[in-house]
């Protein structure tokens, strides 16, 4: 099994960031077929042990450009970009995280379902916004703007999950 | 609806070379065994020409008896008659406490780990009662199909952990039963519905048995069934109905409950007829004449459904969580499938009419479907239909975790992961010179540790002596197509690889399935040599005939002459070692041709992958890329 393919290799699709997810979806599902190992059921341990490591691969693979955030980070590693732990950004871009924490802890002390759902379709419209942006950047290979746009798709996932697992509390779950 | 036809495709194989295949359904309340036979699904029977068999086991200091028969000790002897043991698979004493298992079981003392029970033949782990169960039906299968079977597929709930399914697991070894898949019971039901042909779309599983709810959203498309997500309670069914029946008609009788363990499995055997029958029928008159309790009544629809309203609403909320998972709404929902035996209740099928907006299709009975999808699954895994493109694709239903700092637990794998899947964790040391370290595994969704599942704890030892905080662990998580994890764990610094002990929280050691298959009724019978030569025969004649398939489909084009030669000199070596009865010597043969082999196989593997991608009719960009094997 060859792991040094990258992922797009895998697929056989090119590098890049607007993919068409339907038909990364029809090239998944066209892999799994040849090597889940369902189709190797019965055929020994060897056989077992192949499959379950070609379908993990073919999963990770998947899992991996099929989510925008994690699609975009993969594109920079793939270009030596090496991501910051802490990076530093924009004072305006970190003020309005700040104020958009805040908007969450109000919500919870609120308990406001309807705001709760109304905040993180904002959250998703401003990651969208800067997933259109690293596209930009990154397609007119402007490595650094693109890594930027990353750092705060970075910030605004972690808020969005944030604002989903308060939005589960509210809904009893 | 192609339900139970099925079309062999025309290269049939050679009756002779068909395999025997079978689905289990392992119910709470119930279990079934089906089969494929000259194209047809169906359920198999016993010699009375019953096809359901109560999954209870009775007994005794000298015998062992399952079914029907066991269920009529149920009241006699209630501790010596193990009934719903599906709900004690790989759960802990403190996991019970919800349903009222004293009256029902008599424990043996709790060791913290998988509950055990008092029996007259001893101490019983639910583990062995569900192998006894799957004997029942091995061998009824073996009956009817005219030989012992190749491979069987076993149902599990998707919402089943870890612990119990490695139970399942467990149970399917010590009954001797080679398991091709556990498949998730939804996944099984979409089969048999026939969903897979030309159905594209999201189909919801609302899966209501004796004691575990599910609901799955499966999407459909291209003959690929993806579980989009999973839900339910697996400690949520049937019995917990009858049980509301019992207290209502306890509370009707103004009774304080305090009844023998005799009474209470009569009055709950009453419940269940009360409502079976308020599914077809508004009222139900009762007649209780029990040693602690007498009395005459009825029990109303009405009165029924306000019992069991707040369950219902339950099913309900779980059914809104796993759309809310996938990121869809019920109005997108294609069709709606009832799977098991409580979703005859009519408030359950009106309440998920109303949520889904559509009529649940019900045509396959309920009891059945799990089973029958699980046949027509085996009959592609045991290789009978070569050509089938049926693929079942799972997600892992809770995530999996680690113990960290201050009892929080730490996601690694969140749920509805596709599986199989593998994901590492990096740890360091927090003392000088630290040379072990305690790994505590987990499953379920919460923050804190005492309210997820403990799977494991796993002790590192052998790290090198480092300053605080500058050994790298690697701790490796693998989920396999079966959603059973394993954990490895090295020191990436030096790689030295730390060695790992596992000690299942609620599970069985190897050592322990060992012996309980040593200690197994049918195991007696046999001679342990004689099973040992059988089972190294069948694994290495396995070796030899598919690298002989495979040499002559791929060996010109994938090996040179000479590494053909090497392997076909393997293959005759191991050939020699099969024809005499040296078990270890078998054993030897098998493991160096199966190394020897690793290569080709992984070439093979490569090969698959090319053409997957070259076969699909896309646009147009795919040349004949080639990929190095290695």
């Amino acid at each position: 099994m060859n792991f040094s393919q990258n992922f797009f290799e895998i697929f056989q699709i090119d590098v890049a960031f607007d993919l068409d997810l339907l038909e990364l979806t029809a090239r998944y599902q066209a892999l799994q077929k040849r090597v889940h190992p369902d189709r190797y059921a019965g055929q020994g341990e060897q056989a077992a042990r192949l499959a379950t490591q070609w379908a993990t691969q073919i999963n990770e693979a998947y899992a991996r450009l099929s989510e925008p955030l994690a699609r975009a980070s993969y594109l920079l590693d793939l270009q030596g970009v090496v991501l910051a732990q802490n990076p530093t950004l924009d004072s305006a871009f970190l003020f309005e995280q700040i104020e958009l924490r805040e908007t969450l802890d109000e919500i919870r002390q609120a308990g406001s379902l309807a705001r709760a759902e109304a905040f993180i379709k904002t959250l998703a419209e401003k990651q969208s916004a800067e997933a259109r942006a690293f596209n930009d950047h990154f397609k007119a290979a402007a490595l650094t703007e693109a890594t930027t746009c990353v750092y705060r798709m970075q910030f605004l996932s972690k808020l969005l999950l944030g604002a989903k697992a308060l939005e589960e509390e509210l809904l009893g779950y | 609806m192609a339900l139970i036809q099925i079309t062999e495709p025309g290269q049939a194989l050679d009756p002779h070379q068909r395999k025997r295949a079978a689905g289990i359904d392992l119910g709470t309340t119930n279990s079934l065994i089906a089969a494929v036979r000259s194209g047809q699904v169906g359920v198999l029977k016993d010699l009375s020409g019953v096809s359901m068999l109560p999954s209870v086991v009775h007994y005794s200091s000298t015998k062992v008896t399952v079914g029907t028969e066991a269920l009529s000790f149920s009241a006699s002897e209630p501790f010596n008659t193990i009934a719903s043991a599906k709900r004690l698979l790989g759960r802990g004493r403190a996991d019970l406490d919800d349903v009222p298992a004293d009256q029902r079981y008599d424990f043996a003392p709790d060791d913290g780990g998988m509950v055990r029970l008092q029996t007259a033949a001893g101490v019983i782990s639910p583990v062995q009662v569900s192998a006894e169960i799957l004997k029942v039906l091995s061998d009824r299968g073996a009956a009817t199909l005219g030989g012992p079977l190749d491979g069987v597929v076993i149902t599990v709930p998707a919402y089943f952990d870890d612990a119990q399914r490695q139970a399942t697991r467990d149970a399917a070894a010590i009954a001797g039963l080679n398991v091709l898949r556990l498949l998730n019971e939804p996944t099984a039901a979409a089969v048999a519905y026939g969903l897979d042909s030309g159905d594209e779309g999201l189909v919801v599983i609302f899966d209501l048995g004796g004691g575990t709810f599910d609901v799955s959203l499966l999407r459909l498309s291209r003959g690929v069934f993806e579980v989009l997500a999973t839900g339910g309670n697996s400690g949520l069914g049937g019995d917990d109905f009858d049980a509301l029946v019992a207290e209502l008609v306890l509370e009707k009788a103004q009774s304080d409950g305090g009844l023998d363990a005799s009474s209470r499995r009569q009055l709950m055997t009453e419940a269940r007829r009360v409502k079976e029958l308020l599914s077809s029928q508004s009222q139900v008159d009762v007649t209780l004449s029990l040693p602690s309790l007498q009395w005459q009544g009825s029990v109303h629809l009405a009165e029924f459904e306000d019992k069991i309203s707040g369950l219902v609403e339950e099913t309900i909320k779980a059914s809104r969580r796993v759309l809310r998972d996938a990121g869809v709404t019920a109005t997108e929902i294609n069709q709606v499938v009832l799977v098991g035996g409580s979703t005859r209740v009519p408030l359950i099928r009106s309440a998920v009419e109303a949520f889904f907006g559509r009529a649940p299709l019900t045509e396959i009975d309920p009891d059945r479907v799990v089973a029958l999808g699980a046949a027509l699954q085996a009959e592609v895994l045991v290789g009978n239909k070569p050509d089938d493109e049926m693929l079942l694709l799972d997600v892992l239903p809770l995530s999996l975790g680690l113990e960290t700092m201050g009892g929080l637990v730490e996601k690694v794998i969140s749920r509805n992961t596709p599986i199989p899947v593998q994901r590492a964790q990096e740890f360091t040391t927090y003392k000088d010179g630290q040379t072990a370290m305690l790994i505590h595994v987990l499953q379920g969704e919460r923050e804190q540790v005492a309210d997820c599942r403990s799977l494991a704890q796993f002790e590192l030892r052998g790290i090198p002596p480092m300053v605080a905080g500058a050994a790298k662990i690697q701790v490796v998580f693998q989920v396999d197509a079966d959603g059973l994890l394993s954990v490895s764990a090295a020191e990436l610094g030096t790689g030295v690889s730390a060695s790992v002990t596992v000690k299942p929280s609620y599970g069985l050691s190897d050592t322990e399935v060992t012996d309980m298959l040593k200690a197994s009724f049918a195991y007696a019978k046999e001679d342990a040599a004689a099973r040992m030569l059988l089972e190294a025969r069948v694994d290495g004649q396995r070796l030899v005939d598919a690298l002989r398939a495979a040499l002559e489909q791929d060996g010109p084009a994938l090996l040179s002459p000479e590494a053909t030669q090497a392997l076909q000199r393997g293959i005759q070596t191991l050939e020699s070692a099969l024809a005499g009865d040296q078990v270890q010597l078998i054993s030897a043969e098998t493991q160096n041709l199966s190394q020897a082999s690793d290569e080709f196989a992984a070439k093979r593997m490569d090969q698959e992958v090319r053409k997957a991608l070259t076969g699909q009719s896309l646009d147009g960009v795919l040349g004949e890329k080639p990929i190095t094997a290695d």
